[in-house]
């Protein structure tokens, strides 16, 4: 007998077992709106839905508990072309980023609004406490509601939904929702898991249970018995490739070091064995019964241990050089260890060491620092600090975890990827299978939160392997716990930052000592550290600057990209230690701040070492918005002015941060984009560029619309799949905007420059009297005459026509396009029991042209929200046997609505740039590098502790108060 | 593994339909969860039973039943507002929804959300025997002998209007699990504390209560008792000793 229940209005029996989770029973049915992001933890609240009007975690009730139940999802609400008021409100408000549970927060938020029509900030957040928000934030969840109050009662907004730019442009620069919001946010098909057909394989996987250990052998007889049982994958049995995962323009800065599968186990949670079967109970069935057999290892831990003399070493086999091999290598290779170390393949020197578990290193600096050093300790007018500040590993937690659906179809691998970088992919499934890149097509779907977690290929080689190996269609889903242990994670960072001034202010030296940990392999080994200077460095106007980086292996859980890069280790340093200079100077951070930081036209010397393993461009500094942003910001937060909590127990302190990043890798990414005018006279526009939920799509629609004089419901934008478009590097880098945005651009400009030409032809006119304007139409300046854009393409591909115009662009630059600001934050600090609380937080940044104002500004609340996190709540710890014991959401502590600070504002500082298309630069990544100097120097000014650690918890201020 | 599902109608069908593979599924929060502590092959449920789910008010008294979820307690106008304090530990507003009073006492979770502040309460529990006898005891006497209850189904919690109750919980952030929650009750001439300590457990500490703003009695009387205290993922036992010394001090001097 099935469960009778009433689902959005419609009464259904469901035959199914009543012990199964109701969530399971909804999606299976096909109300995939209804998702899981947290294993049924009960924290994400992807999988809410509403029972008897109730709003419940889907994952925490059994299926037979709504027998007799209405019961809603978010499919029980508007559909994609007819939004209801509060979709449209969370459309217009900009907070449908990568939406994997933007359904279950309209849901949630109709429900409160049905319930509680004119709801207090409490009450929306109180609705909202159960939701975690990772890429928007929540500030503007708190105006989608004020709009959707404002579109019930009125049936229009009064509220603005974000400032607008650029008068004289008509798209770019104004707030109009995302192109895919409506189709997210309504819970339609968007994500990997939704493209999976029925009787696809499962794959599952076994990991180390040790931190570092030989594989004697792996005995897989009895797990091949398992019925259903199609492959078992081992070291045994995979292609002797060695490749690194990084998604990294090639020849990648980061060694090639594993294979699918090796003979040594590197961390928990290391690949051991690939299980694909036809049913996931049938793979897990499998797994358990693999007997694995292993010489364990002693293991290191940290950058101390890795460094130590004899310390196990995490590589020690042959080391290949692609490129420039020393010539000393054959001495090198002789010390090499135990075959099943495997090797470790240098594109070109990084000046690596695995002997002493050193993946990577660089060194270099202008001036002299050491002489500017001493004359400061040797004159009564100036001081040095010499202080050392350690960062935590971090992870991403994308809503959705990672993901990955391939098939073989005619031949070809197809692959459904959640990714950043889906060429990359196709480079790196090409290694692993053999196959050439035509015969690899890479389909990017809506990605559920990248955060750079995404850009590495962390899944798809191994799925798709599978599927080529098996030639069945095979599905794979990491559990939130694998998210953890087995993906990569922000570097844990030691920096050392020594730093000299005089009482002037005027900052004399700085020299930045890098020791960064990238467990077992080295994705992003180089570059991440580098970021951590070459983005931190130049926001000065110091004569001697130098850096020092080294870069260990270890046995944690793996290393990689994470939004921000390197930069939000090397900016809590320096930032930090500017903050400590001024303190032992008796002069105010903020003057300081003032007189040293860099103004447009200033030659940034420094760059020429901070490339991406390569030398660096030498450039000024062009727009430049980051002296507004620090006085604008200290005028909002009243900077030195004292704030007192009328407890004495509590302690309020203010703290900022300059904050700098990029836009793409001048030199190096690359972009590509196709627009096509269609036979009715619509664009199409096939973009390389990876939309990650970021409104990329968006940016190059609005581009093409603004060039072309369409509007933007005539302009389609197909992006991310290797066949449908032309090549890109990929989301990472912040290249988004300004590189793939920019090729958008020269798409259209070759499009317009052909639409004209051909207008020309037809209309009898010179081009030079010809232009393109709104809603679609040739106009001729001379005659008055126009050419509908219909009658334009029709023409040109008639039987006699001259054929269909199509525009290609391609963006590469060696310009530098750098995005500014400052993040400011007021801290309450309770002395007694060592509690923190953030009470206010300001972003302020330039990111040029906002081409998406409402989106930006939730951007930039999303990447303060993840750099509070993880400078006062996140921990990824691990216990003495490398297995991390904070393996899911509550316990890692990421910060949710209640964690926000009560004052929260982001504020776009408007400069227009040289280099971006219409002046725009980049936005999201710059916005996790300001909150954890920022915090620290207000606990500081709050209480006089230094809180050199993440993270600056409780129990650190405690310690450092000196009450424990 | 859940591999049956019963629906009780009743108080009587919940216990008739008990056995050694079974437990009482209440809201579902914990028993549901990842990971969960509850293992049983057989789920009770006791949605269905309405006499769980009232709030009735007698005199100073306030019976609650046991499956009146967090968010019922902040709701009504009858609960008194220290015991909604204490369901608004519970961070999470979906997770009230579902959580329920009774079932908060069965886990004895260490990071209870609400027992250490129904101790400060002295709230008696009745509950329902497997030979359907009903027992009203103390929640202290619960606490301290839970073995001997464990079995039993809660049936309500009683507790009353005009005490007084403070509540402290230390965690990571309001969803994290807590380290350290403090409940301290006080009325004219008595005091009553309970304490939930992450990885030692949950503490009756009454004999403490009453001399709770000597910072020396408190020092050391919490030394004693977290003598087996180790450092964990939570906190060091250090930090969580400090934490419970200066609240239950500071806890005891606002009382006064």
């Amino acid at each position: 007998m099935g469960i009778k229940c009433n689902v959005n209005g419609v009464d259904r029996e469901f035959n199914v077992e009543p012990t199964i989770r109701l969530r399971e029973m909804l999606y299976d049915f096909g109300f995939h709106a209804v998702r899981d992001s947290d294993d049924a933890e009960g924290f994400c609240g992807s999988d809410t839905v509403l029972v008897d009007g109730v709003p419940v975690f889907s994952n925490l009730m059994l299926a037979g508990e709504v027998e007799g139940c209405e019961i809603r999802t978010p499919e029980g609400l508007g559909n994609y072309a007819n939004l209801n008021a509060v979709q449209q409100a969370m459309v217009d408000a900009g907070v449908v980023q990568s939406a994997y549970n933007a359904p279950a927060a309209a849901l949630l938020l109709t429900w409160l609004l049905e319930n509680n029509p004119d709801p207090s900030r409490d009450e929306i957040k109180d609705a909202l406490s159960s939701i975690f928000i990772r890429d928007a934030g929540y500030e503007h969840y708190y105006l989608a509601v004020e709009l959707a109050k404002e579109k019930i009662k009125n049936g229009k907004y009064s509220t603005q939904t974000a400032p607008s730019f650029r008068d004289e442009l008509d798209f770019v620069g104004k707030p109009t929702g995302k192109i895919d919001a409506n189709y997210l946010v309504s819970g339609e098909k968007a994500f990997v898991e939704d493209y999976v057909p029925e009787n696809t394989c499962h794959m599952v996987v076994l990991r180390s249970p040790h931190a570092h250990a030989y594989i004697n052998s792996i005995d897989i007889d009895e797990a091949m018995k398992v019925p259903g049982v199609v492959d078992i994958i081992t070291a045994y049995n995979c292609p002797d490739v060695y490749y690194m995962q990084a998604g990294q323009g090639e020849p990648e800065p980061s060694p090639h070091d594993r294979r699918l599968f090796n003979f040594k186990v590197r961390h928990v949670g290391d690949r051991v064995a690939a299980i694909v079967a036809e049913t996931k109970e049938a793979a897990i069935k499998a797994r358990d019964l693999i007997k694995v057999d292993y010489d364990v290892l002693p293991a290191v831990f940290t950058v101390e241990e890795a460094m130590a003399d004899g310390a196990p070493l995490v590589h020690n086999g042959i080391v290949q050089y692609n490129a420039g091999a020393p010539d000393d290598l054959d001495d090198y290779n002789a010390q090499a260890g135990d075959p099943r170390e495997g090797k470790v393949v240098y594109q070109f020197p990084l000046r690596g060491d695995i002997r002493h578990n050193v993946a990577a290193a660089n060194s270099g600096g202008i001036g002299d620092v050491e002489a500017a050093f001493k004359e400061a300790e040797e004159s009564d007018d100036g001081a040095v600090v010499d202080v050392t500040y350690q960062s935590s590993q971090i992870q991403h937690t994308p809503l959705e975890t990672h993901i990955c659906f391939a098939n073989m179809e005619q031949g070809r691998l197809v692959v459904y990827a959640s990714t950043q970088v889906p060429y990359h992919v196709r480079r790196i499934c090409g290694w692993v299978t053999g196959l050439p890149h035509n015969k690899i097509h890479v389909v990017k779907t809506r990605v559920g939160g990248g955060y750079g977690a995404k850009q590495d290929i962390l899944v798809e080689d191994l799925t798709g392997y599978a599927a080529f190996r098996t030639g069945k269609p095979v599905f794979y889903h990491n559990t939130r716990e694998e998210e953890f242990i087995a993906n990569s994670t922000r570097h844990p960072m030691r920096v050392r930052c020594k730093m000299s001034g005089k009482k002037d202010g005027t900052i004399t030296g700085i020299f930045l000592e890098v020791r960064a940990n990238t467990g077992p392999y080295g994705n992003h080994a180089l570059t991440v550290p580098m970021n951590s200077c070459s983005k931190t460095l130049p926001l000065f106007k110091c004569d001697n600057m130098a850096y020092d980086l080294k870069i260990y292996y270890t046995n944690t859980p793996p290393a990689g990209a994470y939004q921000g890069y390197g930069t939000t280790k090397g900016n809590y340093g320096i930032m930090m230690a500017m903050a400590e200079l001024a303190d032992k100077l008796g002069i105010d951070y903020a003057d300081m701040a003032l007189k040293n930081h860099v103004e447009e036209g200033y030659m940034l010397e420094i760059l020429k070492g901070l490339g991406e393993g390569r030398e660096g461009n030498v450039v000024p500094v062009g727009s430049c918005g980051l002296h507004e942003a620090i006085t604008k910001g200290m005028e909002m937060i009243n900077w030195g002015v004292k704030e007192e909590s009328g407890d004495p127990d509590w302690k309020i302190g203010k703290g900022f941060a300059m904050i700098q990043q990029g836009s793409g890798l001048p030199g190096l990414d690359h972009a590509e984009a196709i627009a096509k005018l269609t036979t009715d006279g619509s664009v199409i526009l096939q973009s390389g560029g990876a939309d990650i939920g970021t409104g990329l799509d968006t940016c190059s629609a609005k581009i093409v619309s603004e060039i072309i004089r369409l509007p933007m419901d005539k302009v389609t934008v197909i992006s991310g799949d290797t066949d449908g478009s032309v090549f890109d590097t990929g989301s990472y880098a912040s290249s988004g905007t300004f590189f793939s945005g920019g090729a958008s651009m020269k798409a259209a400009e070759a499009l317009r420059d052909k639409m004209l030409a051909e207008a020309a032809l037809q209309m009898n006119e010179d081009v030079k009297d010809l232009e393109l304007r709104l809603p679609g139409e040739v106009h001729s300046k001379k005659t008055d005459a126009v050419l509908d854009y219909y009658n334009l393409s029709h023409t040109a591909c008639a039987g006699d026509g001259r054929g269909q115009m199509v525009g290609h662009g391609v963006f590469v630059t060696a310009a530098s396009s750098v995005p500014y600001g400052a993040h400011f934050a007021q801290v309450a600090v309770n002395i007694k029991t060592g509690e923190i609380k953030v009470q206010k937080f300001y972003a302020l940044q330039d990111a040029g042209t906002p081409i998406n104002p409402e989106v930006a500004l939730c951007q930039m609340y999303g990447a303060s929200m993840k750099s509070i996190g993880h400078s006062i709540y996140e921990n990824m710890a691990l216990n003495e046997k490398g297995e991390c014991v904070s393996a899911n959401m509550t316990d890692y502590g990421v910060p949710m609505i209640h964690e926000a600070p009560d004052d929260f504002k982001a504020v776009l500082i408007d400069v227009t740039d040289a280099y971006g298309p219409f002046g725009a630069k980049s936005i999201s990544e710059i916005g996790c590098n300001g909150a954890a100097p920022a915090i620290g120097i207000a606990i500081h000014d709050a209480c006089g502790a230094w809180l050199r650690t993440w993270p600056m918890n409780s129990e650190n201020l405690l310690k450092a108060l000196g009450r424990i | 593994m859940i591999s049956k599902l019963e629906i009780a109608s009743s108080i009587d069908d919940a216990i008739k339909l008990y056995d050694k593979e079974s437990s009482f599924l209440a809201g579902g929060t914990e028993i549901n969860r990842l990971n969960s502590s509850v293992d049983s092959s057989k789920l009770i449920s006791l949605k269905k039973i309405k006499d769980l789910k009232e709030i009735k008010v007698s005199g100073d008294d306030v019976v609650i039943g046991s499956m009146v979820t967090f968010q019922e307690l902040i709701d009504s106008k009858d609960i008194p507002e220290y015991l909604k304090n204490g369901a608004d530990n519970m961070g999470a507003r979906t997770k009230r929804n579902m959580a329920t009073i009774g079932g908060n006492i069965a886990n004895m979770r260490d990071d209870s959300y609400i027992i250490p502040m129904l101790i400060g309460a002295k709230a008696q529990l009745k509950l329902v025997d497997l030979k359907l006898k009903e027992k009203d005891i103390c929640i202290c006497e619960y606490v301290k002998d839970y073995s001997k209850y464990k079995d039993m189904l809660i049936k309500s919690i009683t507790v009353s209007k005009s005490r007084n109750v403070l509540n402290k919980r230390f965690s990571n952030t309001k969803e994290s699990l807590a380290c350290v929650t403090i409940g301290y009750g006080y009325g004219n001439d008595d005091a009553s504390l309970g304490l939930a300590i992450k990885n030692l457990g949950i503490f009756e500490v009454n004999d403490l209560a009453s001399k709770a703003s000597d910072e020396s009695a408190v020092d050391s009387y919490i030394e004693k008792l977290c003598k087996n205290l180790k450092d964990d993922f939570y906190g060091s036992a250090d930090y969580k000793k400090y934490l419970l010394k200066v609240s239950i001090c500071d806890m005891a001097k606002e009382a006064k």
